[in-house]
């Protein structure tokens, strides 16, 4: 449940997770005004993502009261504020980036990359320091000592702190992983704007069984009913579109 | 609301604007509606189409204008902004949009735009016979009720419900000075909808933004930068603070979303409509497969759908083609007839140059222009049965990989396969792809695909040049050439002219439908009209141009003076028989045709572009021939025969073969064919490559650019050989 809400918690409300998790550390409490200052946002945009964020039930917020994080969403900001100090650590230990720039960076790195990168960067400037390797061979040894600690299973959070496993069921799939004969919950659209729009102007939006029909007897495209229409779309397009199996 | 109705009184007809998906029945409404009183054009400045016609209904003149078919209104594609930009600018008094009932979900969303803009719609649920069909009942009356706007039912292809969809327009034409405010409209949720009516109300005071200030305002919410032009230049007043506000309300509520907002507005319109669907859709038979899914499980299965497209475009190359064949062969007759008899007015061996402007020139032009038409018909009869049918998106749905590997659509197999024919008309069936992108795409390298005027060459040429054990593989070369130059050139233009993101492919794959005869036969007449009118004239002033271009100016009076000596001279002799006193007349004329084509303006400047031509391995009778085959490549045959001086020849006439086995090596046989198959197309297809790309400019650069690259190849393929000792005889 976790992983997948952790999936479609969106960019911005990351930040606010991360950032009331700061203030309750500094201060004890975290007030609409010291979260608009913080992130240097209008009061009325942070009622309406504490809005959001509290129907995922990953804050407690009422108006005019103080705003603390729900169970979810303490694990939640936490796994994000580990992400986030691992990238700075990476930034600062491997490349030699000054702290300030560090933080200001790993910020906009950890909303573009996925979970495994910074896993892997993370591990990887813990392993830099302790290896005189010459170059060569550097990729080599890596992989080893990479493999080693996903067998111990310690990288993932190297802050500590075990994680629910991973849900397998959750994990994204695409509408181009689909078989034939096989029906999914749409869950977003990614994509460049043109074609992303034109997808959805055709009915593939949010939350819409999305159902695969056939494939081209080529392989590609594949025929897909949405909306009660059928599309034809090319794999390159499917792959753009996130869905959920849905149980039959 | 009130500016799209305005001023009703002062027109003499009222203006209805029909709206819809593609697919949805939209050009059978038409026609139906306008039955022949119809006109075809473009809108200003763009190559999309406009087809207006005009209908009567009692006292009432309705002039019906045919959008295109269209998704939505989001500007992105020309259709949809020349759409939007004609309901808004056009201020049709009555949009009729037309729905696909048999799936109302997804033809819906127009809908739902067009409410939002305030345009006095009219809803024409067609094909209810298929929705019912399907077991869906749809509940006019409550979604009429939700939409605020009346709706019909028809079905397009029998007639039926246009009585009742008049009468509502007549309505709603007179219906001023406000139709009935929709009962619900979009709500785009709390945290936007006071933005936006903020927004609106900004709007709503200046007098240009009025009428829709909601629309407007969704629009610039979008960013979409058109209607940000559209409001700057109608506004007086500075808009600046207000793009500036947008911008930042955007940005706003696309950190709020974590989405595009754009993305969110048609979540939310699409959650509308499945609120609507939920209310006045019912399943009340028990769903089935559909007749259409019955269908596909034979036409796309994984091993008959190959097949059955190949079979489908073997019958479009048969029909067009070889049943054309015939019918252009009695064009040809028919026009060699008239000349005939046209040229017996004038007394037997008199010369005169109106009678050889006549028969030569026009009815040799017009003859020259008409005889494209058997196949532009019989193709297009082809490609809308393909098109009504269904079939032509499961097609591209078939070919797409391969299609798309090249870099191109999988609606374009049809064109390229049709180039093998001849390429006029193939350049007219690249309509049917949707981008301009890919239709100039395709368009640009289609004469690459060999043409059938060009068969004529290489049957000439091949046998004169190459052992039998050659003769096959040789020309299977020539064709393989022009098609993997037309996949390399697909690629350069690609990473040239049209680089960056390929249109998406997303397509809808419609239901069947059996078309009717009247469709496909409208269809068919509307291209053959359009071809005759727009590139017809334009090729026979071009074909009359260069006809005479051979034949003035005239050799000297000294030379004409000499020929009639000679002819007399053998006429007066007495040792020769009839028989060898004709062919020695019939030598002399030849003779003298030879003289005459080398005074003319071709014969000139073919020597004077014959030195360019000689690293070509060409000489000017080469030259000469290939300046000739602009009016028509299978002409070269011709010309070559009239500068050897063995009459009208044809690519059996052994002489011919003979003349060039003595003057020319296999090499140089092979050079004009390679010249012949890739430069400058004929002029009919330069005519109507400009027709169809909209400008002068896209067919100069194919002509320009297709020469250039058959100048190169050859050079090379010339000195390379000559170099190896195959230049020599
Ligand atoms: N069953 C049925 N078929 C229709 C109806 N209206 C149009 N058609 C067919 O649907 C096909 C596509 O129609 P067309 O007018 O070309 O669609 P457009 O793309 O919207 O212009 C044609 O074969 C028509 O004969 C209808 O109401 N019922």
């Amino acid at each position: 449940m976790t992983a997948k809400l952790f999936h479609e918690l969106s960019v911005s409300q990351e930040d606010y997770l991360e950032t009331i998790l700061d203030l309750i550390a500094e201060a004890g409490a975290a007030r609409v005004r010291d979260i608009a200052r913080r992130m240097n946002v209008a009061k009325s945009s942070v009622t309406v993502a504490l809005r959001s964020l509290a129907s995922n039930r990953l804050v407690n917020y009422a108006p005019y009261e103080l705003v603390t994080l729900s169970h979810d969403g303490k694990v939640m900001a936490e796994k994000i504020r580990r992400r986030h100090d691992s990238l700075a650590n990476f930034l600062v230990r491997v490349l030699g980036v000054d702290e300030k720039t560090a933080g200001a960076n790993a910020c906009r790195i950890e909303h573009a990359v996925g979970e495994d990168v910074v896993n892997r960067l993370n591990c990887f400037a813990e392993f830099l320091p302790n290896s005189d390797i010459p170059a060569r061979e550097l990729a080599g040894a890596f992989a080893k000592f990479y493999a080693e600690r996903e067998k111990r299973g310690g990288f993932r959070e190297s802050g500590g702190g075990g994680s629910p496993p991973k849900d397998t069921d959750g994990t994204p799939s695409t509408a181009a992983d689909l078989k034939p004969g096989e029906t999914a919950r749409i869950v977003r659209v990614c994509g460049e704007g043109k074609s992303r729009r034109r997808l959805q102007e055709m009915g593939v939006t949010r939350n819409a069984p999305l159902a695969v029909i056939r494939r081209s007897p080529l392989g590609d495209p594949i025929e897909v009913k949405v909306r009660g229409g059928s599309l034809s779309l090319r794999k390159e397009e499917a792959r753009e579109i996130e869905v959920e199996r849905v149980k039959q | 609301m009130s500016a799209v109705a305005t001023p009703p009184s002062k027109r003499a007809a009222r203006v209805v604007a029909l709206a819809g998906n593609p697919n949805s029945g939209k050009t059978t409404i038409f026609n139906a509606l306008t039955g022949a009183r119809q006109h075809v054009g473009n809108y200003p400045g763009v190559t999309v189409e406009k087809k207006e016609g005009t209908v009567k209904f009692g006292d009432d003149v309705f002039t019906v204008v045919d959008l295109p078919g269209t998704y939505s209104l989001t500007a992105f594609s020309l259709e949809e902004i020349v759409a939007g930009n004609f309901l808004i600018d056009g201020k049709p008094d009555a949009v009729v949009d037309i729905v696909d009932a048999s799936n109302p979900e997804r033809n819906l969303y127009l809908a739902v735009q067009l409410m939002e803009l305030g345009a006095p719609v009219v809803l024409a649920l067609n094909m209810s016979d298929m929705a019912r069909e399907k077991g869906l009942s749809i509940d006019t009356k409550k979604l009429s009720a939700l939409l605020g706007m009346p709706v019909v039912a028809t079905v397009g292809h029998k007639g039926r419900g246009l009585e009742e969809l008049l009468k509502a327009v007549r309505t709603i034409c007179r219906d001023d000075p406000l139709p009935p405010k929709p009962a619900r409209r979009v709500d785009y949720g709390r945290e936007i909808e006071p933005h936006l009516d903020q927004l609106a109300a900004r709007l709503a005071v200046r007098p240009a933004c009025a009428g829709h200030a909601r629309w407007l305002a969704l629009k610039l919410l979008e960013g979409d930068g058109d209607t940000a032009n559209r409001i700057r230049s109608l506004c007086p007043e500075d808009c600046g603070d207000i793009f500036r506000e947008t911008d930042k309300l955007r940005k706003h509520l696309e950190g709020v979303f974590g989405e595009e907002i754009g993305a969110v507005l048609t979540d939310r319109r699409y959650g509308f409509i499945a609120g609507a669907c939920a209310e006045v859709v019912s399943q009340t038979a028990e769903a089935r497969i559909s007749q259409s899914e019955r269908v596909d499980r034979i036409v796309l299965n994984r091993w008959l759908g190959l097949p059955i497209f190949a079979l489908l475009m073997f019958a479009t190359f048969f029909l067009t083609f070889t049943l054309g064949q015939p019918l252009m062969d009695g064009i040809e007759a028919g026009f060699g007839k008239l000349g005939e008899a046209v040229a017996a007015l004038w007394p037997a061996g008199g010369e005169s140059r109106l009678k050889s402007l006549l028969v030569d020139g026009i009815i040799g032009g017009v003859g020259g222009v008409l005889v494209f038409l058997p196949n532009i018909m019989l193709l297009f009869l082809a490609i809308a049965f393909l098109e009504d049918s269904g079939y032509m998106a499961r097609a591209a749905f078939v070919m797409d990989r391969l299609m798309h590997r090249i870099g191109l659509h999988g609606k374009s197999f049809i064109p390229l396969l049709i180039g093998f024919g001849c390429t006029v008309p193939a350049i007219m069936a690249t309509r049917t792809l949707e981008t301009r992108r890919d239709r100039l795409a395709t368009l640009l390298v289609l004469p690459l695909m060999s043409c059938s005027a060009r068969l004529p060459i290489y049957a000439l040429l091949i046998p004169a040049f190459f052992p039998p054990e050659w003769q096959g593989p040789m020309l299977w070369i020539v064709y393989a050439i022009g098609i993997a130059l037309a996949v390399a050139g697909v690629k350069l233009l690609r990473i040239t002219l049209f680089k960056g993101e390929s249109a998406p492919f997303v397509m809808e794959l419609p239901p069947y439908h059996l078309p009717t005869l009247r469709g496909l036969l409208v269809h068919m007449w509307e291209r053959s009209w359009m071809f005759l009118r727009k590139a017809g004239t334009v090729i026979l002033g071009i074909s009359i141009l260069l006809w005479a271009m051979s034949v003035w100016p005239k050799p000297g009076p000294e030379t004409m003076a000499k020929f009639e000596r000679d002819r007399s001279a053998i006429e007066a002799r007495k040792d020769l028989s009839g028989e060898d006193r004709r062919a020695a007349l019939e030598k002399l004329e030849h003779e003298q045709g030879e003289a005459e084509l080398e005074q003319s303006l071709i014969g000139r400047i073919g020597r004077g572009v014959a030195p360019a031509l000689a690293p070509l391995g060409f000489d000017w009778k080469i030259s000469t021939s290939l300046l000739g085959a602009l009016a028509a490549k299978e002409i070269f045959v011709a010309q070559m025969g009239i500068v050897y001086s063995v009459g009208q020849a044809d690519e059996e006439s052994q002489s011919l073969r003979e003349k060039l086995r003595e003057n020319y090596s296999p090499l140089q046989g092979f050079c004009v064919m390679l010249f012949c198959l890739i430069s400058m197309p004929c002029m009919a297809t330069l005519t109507v490559v400009w027709r169809e790309s909209g400008s002068w400019k896209w067919a100069l650069f194919q002509a320009g650019a297709l020469t250039a690259l058959a100048y190169t190849l050859t050079l090379a393929v010339f000195q390379a050989g000559s170099f190896l000792g195959w230049g020599t005889r």
